[in-house]
C-alpha cells in the first residue's frame, strides 16, 4: 500500500475516523494503531509480519530483563501468546490465497491454510524456542544483574542482526563467496543458495528496535512494560517501512499519554507536509525516474558499451539526485504529516541536504535518523574522534562503509559508503569544516556547489547496479564529446519538474525555515498551496514507482 | 450567505487557476468528436460541421460534408466517368485524426495512384469509434451507394472488442446473423450536449474540461474492464504473453476469446462477400500497435491471420520498423499517426494497390 495510492487514502480515512472516535481511550487508540499498522504492512506480504513480531517480542522481553531483571507471568503470557497467534495468522494462514471478490467473498478454508513445507518447520521451531525460553526463564532470573543485562542486550542484537543478515545479506555474501572461490581457486562450490525475498522495511524496524534495547541498556530509557504500546512503537505505520528510524526515548512516550489530534494551524501544517511530500514523490521523483531509468536501465540489464554522450549521463545523475531526494524525503514528509494529524511528532529526517557545504554537514542533513543512529551506536562506541587522528579516520571510514552496506547488499553500496568515508576523511584532514565557518557568502556557495557535485558522484555509484556501469559512466563523462542538442532536450525535461522544488528550497534555506510559507502573506501562501496541489493533480507521472527506500 | 459567496468565488478561482495551469504547464489534447445518429442505426460524423482538433502537437481542421464524410467537397453518389472510387471504412485512424486532410494516408495514397495515371477518389466513411460491425452496416447501407471499385478496411486492435460489444451481429448456427437493430452508445446525449454552444466551446477550447473528461472516461473503462474481468476470474486466459495490448481482457474466458475472433472473421468474410457482389476489391489495412517509439506489433494475431488467407491484408509494420526512433505516432495526442506515419502508410497502400492491380476490377 503506497502512500500515494487511493488504497492508502481510504485506509487512512477509516483509521483516522476510528482514531478520532476513540480519542478518549488511549489503550484502544494504541490497539487500533497496532492493528492498522499490521494491516498496512500485511498488504505487501503478511508472512513477513512474523519477523516484526519476532523482533517485537524479543526486544520487549529483552528491554524488561535489562531494565528490571524480571518479567511478570502476565507479561510472559502476553508475549508468548502474541507470538503463537502471529504464527497462526501470518505463517499458517496464506493470505495470498484469500481471493477477495467484489461480488462474492468466497473462502476455501483448506486452501488458505499452509502447513506443508517451510511453514511447518517455522511453526515447530518457533514453539520449541518459545518453550525453551520460558523453561529457562527461572535460570535467567538467577543470573547476576550486570551479566543478565549484557546477555539480554546481546540476545536482542543477535536476533535483530540475524533477521537482517539472513533476509538482506545472505544471498549477497553467498554469491560473493562463490565468485571469489571461482576467480581465485577456479572452484564452483555447490552452496546452499536460497531465493530470499527482502522484507519491506526490515532495515528500519530492526535498527529501531536495536536502538531501543541499547538505550535501555545505557539507562537512557526505561523499558516499556505495556506490550501493545511497545508493539505499536515497533510497527507504527507512518514510519514502519521507510523510517525515520525513531528512537524509543522520542517516540515511546508519545504512546503513553493522550495525544491531541491536529487542529487549526497544526492541521494545516500536517496537510502541508502530506501534500508537499506527495509533490516531491509524484511530481519530482516519479518523473525523474523516467529520465533516470531511460539512461540507466539498459546498463542494469547488462549493456557494456560506453554511452556516447557524457552530457546525457550528467543530466541522468542530476535527475537521480532529485529522484532519490524527492522519493525519500517525500515519504518522510508524508509520514510526518500523517503522524502529526494523529498528534504524533516524528523527527525531521531531511534538512535541505543539497545545501550542505561539507560531507559532515551533508550527513547532518540527509537521512538524519540513520546518520545519528550510526553516530550514536557505531561511530562513538568505536571510539569516535577520541583516540587520535588515524583512529578517527578509521572509524569514519568503517561507519560509512557499514552505512553504505545498510542501504543494500551490493558492492556498489559498499563503494558509495567508502566514497563518502573517503571524502569525510579528506575534509577532516584538510580541516575544511572548521574553515567554512569563516567563509564569505560566495565562497560558501562555492563549497555548497562542490559538495553537491561530490554528492552526485556518490549518487552515480549508488544508482548503478554494477561496478562496470560506474566505470563506463565516469569514462563517458570525462572522455566523450558532448552532444548539446540531446543534452539540452533531456535537461529541459529535468528542469520542468524540479524548478519549483529548487526555488522553494532556496526560499527555505534563506528563511531558515522548513515551512517558509508561513512567513509570507496569506494570499501568496494560498497560491503556493494551489500550485502544489495542481501540480500533484496534473503533473504526476503516469507510471507510479515504488518508494526507493522500501528496498533498503 | 457571505461565507457561501466567498467559498463559491474561491471555487471558481481555483477552476480558473487550474485552466491556466494546464494551458501553461500541461496542455491537454482537445479532440472533440462530433458524432450523430445516421439514418441506418449506427454512429456517423455530424453532417455539415467544421471543427478543430487542438493538441500540444498539432492543430487540425476538420470539415465534414453533408453526407458525414470527412472531405473538403460534396461527393455525389454517382461517380464521374473514368474515376475509380475507393471507399474507406475505419475509425479515428482511418478518418485521419492528427493530420490535415491532405496528409491523411488515404489522400496520400490517392495522389500517388493518380500520378500513376489511375484517376481515383477517396470516399472516407470512417467514424471515430467504429468497429468492423458498424463498418459492415455502413458499407452495405451507405458505402455501396457510391459504387466503389475498392473498399479499404482499416483494422485496429480495438475492433475485436468493439464487434462483440456493439451486438450488431452474432454467430448463430455457425453463420453471421444481424442481431441488434441499432448501436448508438451515448449518441443522443452527445448530440444534445453539442447542440449547446457553451458545450461546444468547452469541448473545443477548455483544457480543464477535456482533462476531466479524459480521466473520467479512462476510469470508467477501467472499472468496466475490471467488472468484466472479475466475472471470469477463474478461467485462465490463452492470450500470448508477448502481446500485452491494453484493451485485451487478461481474465477473459477461452470461450469469449474464441467468440471474439470468430465473430470478427465472420464480419470480415461478409464484407468481402459484399464487396465481391458489388464487383469491388477489398483490402484490410492493419494499424500496428505502438509499444514504444521503435516497437510495434500487428493487431491481427497469427491464429486469426491464418484464417484470412483469401484476403488482401496489408501492414506497415516492417516499414515502421525501418524508421525506428522517428515520430510515427503522436505521443502526447492520443497516439494517432503523424504526417510521417501517414506518408509511410499512404506510400505502402498506393504501391500495394498498383502492384496488385486492385483498381482494374471494374471499368
Amino acid at each position: 500500500m503506497l502512500f500515494n495510492s487511493v488504497d492508502f487514502f481510504i485506509f487512512f480515512i477509516i483509521v483516522f475516523g476510528l482514531y478520532y472516535w476513540f480519542r478518549n481511550n488511549l489503550k484502544i487508540q494504541n490497539l487500533l494503531l497496532l492493528i492498522s499498522s499490521y494491516f498496512f504492512y500485511g498488504c505487501w506480504d503478511a508472512r513477513f509480519l512474523f519477523l516484526i513480531v519476532v523482533s517485537t517480542v524479543t526486544d520487549y522481553c529483552s528491554g524488561i530483563m535489562i531494565n528490571t531483571g524480571r518479567l511478570r507471568l502476565k507479561q510472559r503470557i502476553i508475549a508468548s501468546s502474541f507470538l503463537v497467534i502471529s504464527l497462526f495468522l501470518f505463517i499458517v494462514l496464506d493470505w495470498n490465497k484469500l481471493n477477495i471478490n467484489l461480488f462474492k467473498l468466497k473462502i476455501d478454508v483448506h486452501n488458505i491454510i499452509s502447513w506443508e513445507g517451510p511453514e511447518r518447520k517455522i511453526v515447530v521451531w518457533s514453539i520449541i524456542v518459545l518453550l525453551i525460553a520460558n523453561f529457562l526463564y527461572p535460570l535467567f532470573k538467577k543470573i547476576e544483574l550486570q551479566y543478565r543485562r549484557k546477555i539480554f542486550l546481546v540476545i536482542s542484537i543477535i536476533v535483530n542482526l540475524s533477521l537482517l543478515g539472513f533476509f538482506k545479506y545472505y544471498n549477497f555474501f553467498i554469491d560473493s563467496f562463490v565468485e571469489l572461490s571461482n576467480s581465485i581457486f577456479g572452484l564452483q562450490p555447490n552452496l546452499w543458495s536460497l531465493k530470499i525475498i527482502l522484507p519491506v522495511g526490515i532495515s528500519f524496524y530492526t535498527f529501531q528496535t536495536m536502538s531501543y534495547t541499547i538505550d535501555v541498556y545505557r539507562k537512557e530509557l526505561g523499558a516499556s512494560t505495556d506490550f501493545i504500546e511497545f508493539a505499536t512503537y515497533v510497527a507504527f505505520f507512518p514510519q514502519l517501512v521507510a523510517g525515520p528510524i525513531e528512537r524509543g526515548k522520542q517516540l515511546l512516550p508519545q504512546f503513553r499519554k493522550p495525544r491531541e489530534i491536529a487542529r487549526k494551524t497544526d492541521f494545516w501544517k500536517s496537510l502541508w507536509l502530506i501534500f508537499w511530500g506527495l509533490f516531491k514523490k509524484m511530481v519530482v521523483a516519479d518523473n525523474m525516474a523516467l529520465i533516470v531509468n531511460e539512461i540507466f536501465q539498459p546498463y542494469d540489464n547488462g549493456l557494456t558499451i560506453m554511452p556516447e554522450n557524457g552530457l546525457v549521463i550528467i543530466v541522468g545523475v542530476l535527475a537521480f539526485a532529485f529522484q532519490i531526494y524527492g522519493d525519500f524525503s517525500g515519504y518522510t514528509d508524508i509520514a510526518r504529516g500523517v503522524a502529526k494529524l494523529m498528534g504524533f511528532k516524528i523527527m525531521i529526517n531531511f534538512n535541505l541536504p543539497y545545501f550542505a557545504c561539507s560531507p559532515s554537514d551533508f550527513w547532518r542533513r540527509w537521512h538524519i535518523s540513520l546518520s545519528t543512529w550510526l553516530r550514536d551506536y557505531l561511530y562513538i562506541p568505536l571510539g569516535g574522534n577520541r583516540k587520535g587522528k588515524l583512529n578517527t579516520y578509521k572509524n569514519l571510514t568503517l561507519t560509512m562503509l557499514l552505512g553504505g552496506l545498510w542501504h543494500g547488499a551490493a558492492w556498489t553500496f559498499v563503494i558509495w559508503g567508502a566514497f563518502h568515508g573517503f571524502i569525510l576523511v579528506i575534509y577532516r584532514f584538510l580541516k575544511i569544516d572548521e574553515k567554512i565557518r569563516y567563509f564569505s557568502g560566495l565562497s560558501k556557495t562555492g563549497m555548497i556547489a562542490l559538495m553537491f557535485i561530490l554528492t552526485c558522484i556518490g549518487w552515480l555509484m549508488f544508482r548503478a547496479q554494477n561496478i562496470s556501469t560506474i566505470i563506463l559512466f565516469f569514462k563517458s563523462i570525462v572522455s566523450t564529446s558532448y552532444d548539446f542538442v540531446a543534452g539540452i532536450e533531456i535537461f529541459r525535461k529535468f528542469i520542468f519538474y524540479v524548478w519549483f522544488l529548487i526555488l522553494f528550497q532556496v526560499f527555505q534555506y534563506f528563511t531558515n525555515s522548513l515551512m517558509p510559507q508561513y512567513k509570507i502573506h496569506k494570499i501568496l501562501r494560498f497560491h503556493v498551496w494551489l500550485f502544489v496541489v495542481l501540480s500533484i493533480v496534473f503533473l504526476s507521472s503516469q507510471e507510479k514507482q515504488e518508494f526507493i527506500y522500501f528496498a533498503f | 450567505m457571505k461565507l457561501f459567496i466567498k467559498s463559491a468565488l474561491i471555487v471558481v478561482y481555483i477552476f480558473i487557476a487550474a485552466e491556466f495551469f494546464l494551458r501553461f504547464f500541461s496542455p491537454v489534447p482537445m479532440l472533440p468528436r462530433y458524432i450523430a445518429e445516421t439514418g441506418y442505426g449506427i454512429r456517423g460524423n455530424q453532417p455539415s460541421t467544421q471543427y478543430f482538433h487542438k493538441t500540444p502537437d498539432y492543430k487540425v481542421h476538420f470539415k465534414i460534408n453533408s453526407k458525414g464524410v470527412r472531405a473538403d467537397r460534396e461527393i455525389p453518389y454517382k461517380k464521374s466517368e473514368g474515376t475509380k472510387r475507393i471507399i474507406v471504412l475505419g475509425d479515428s485512424f482511418g478518418m485521419g485524426y492528427g493530420v490535415d486532410l491532405n496528409n491523411t494516408f488515404t489522400e496520400t495514397a490517392s495522389r500517388l495512384i493518380n500520378k500513376k495515371g489511375i484517376k481515383n477518389e477517396i470516399v472516407n466513411l470512417s467514424v471515430s469509434g467504429h468497429g468492423n460491425a458498424e463498418e459492415l452496416v455502413a458499407l452495405t447501407l451507405e458505402g455501396l451507394k457510391y459504387d466503389p471499385d475498392l473498399v479499404l478496411l482499416q483494422f485496429h486492435q480495438t475492433d475485436f472488442v468493439d464487434n462483440v460489444r456493439s451486438k450488431l451481429y452474432k454467430i448463430e448456427n455457425d453463420s453471421l446473423v444481424r442481431d441488434a437493430k441499432t448501436y448508438l452508445p451515448a449518441v443522443r446525449i452527445r448530440e444534445k450536449l453539442f447542440s449547446y454552444p457553451i458545450y461546444r466551446w468547452l469541448a473545443g477550447n477548455c483544457h480543464l474540461y477535456n482533462w476531466i473528461r479524459d480521466k473520467a472516461g479512462g476510469k470508467t473503462k477501467k472499472i468496466l474492464a475490471t467488472i468484466r474481468g472479475i466475472k471470469n476470474a477463474k478461467i485462465k486466459s490463452t492470450e500470448n504473453d508477448s502481446l500485452k495490448p491494453d484493451d485485451f481482457n487478461e481474465k477473459e474466458s477461452e470461450k469469449d476469446l474464441s467468440y471474439k475472433y470468430t465473430l470478427t472473421i465472420a464480419i470480415l468474410e461478409e464484407m468481402k462477400f459484399v464487396c465481391e457482389s458489388a464487383n469491388a476489391g477489398f483490402i484490410i489495412l492493419e494499424i500496428p500497435r505502438r509499444v514504444k517509439r521503435d516497437e510495434f506489433f500487428n493487431p491481427i494475431r497469427a491464429n486469426v491471420r491464418e484464417q484470412l488467407n483469401e484476403f488482401y491484408v496489408l501492414s506497415p509494420l516492417t516499414d515502421f520498423q525501418a524508421y525506428k526512433g522517428q515520430l510515427l505516432y503522436w505521443e502526447n495526442s492520443h497516439g494517432h499517426f503523424t504526417p510521417l506515419g501517414c506518408e509511410i502508410v499512404g506510400n505502402l497502400l498506393a504501391n500495394f494497390i498498383i502492384e496488385n492491380n486492385l483498381l482494374s476490377t471494374k471499368l
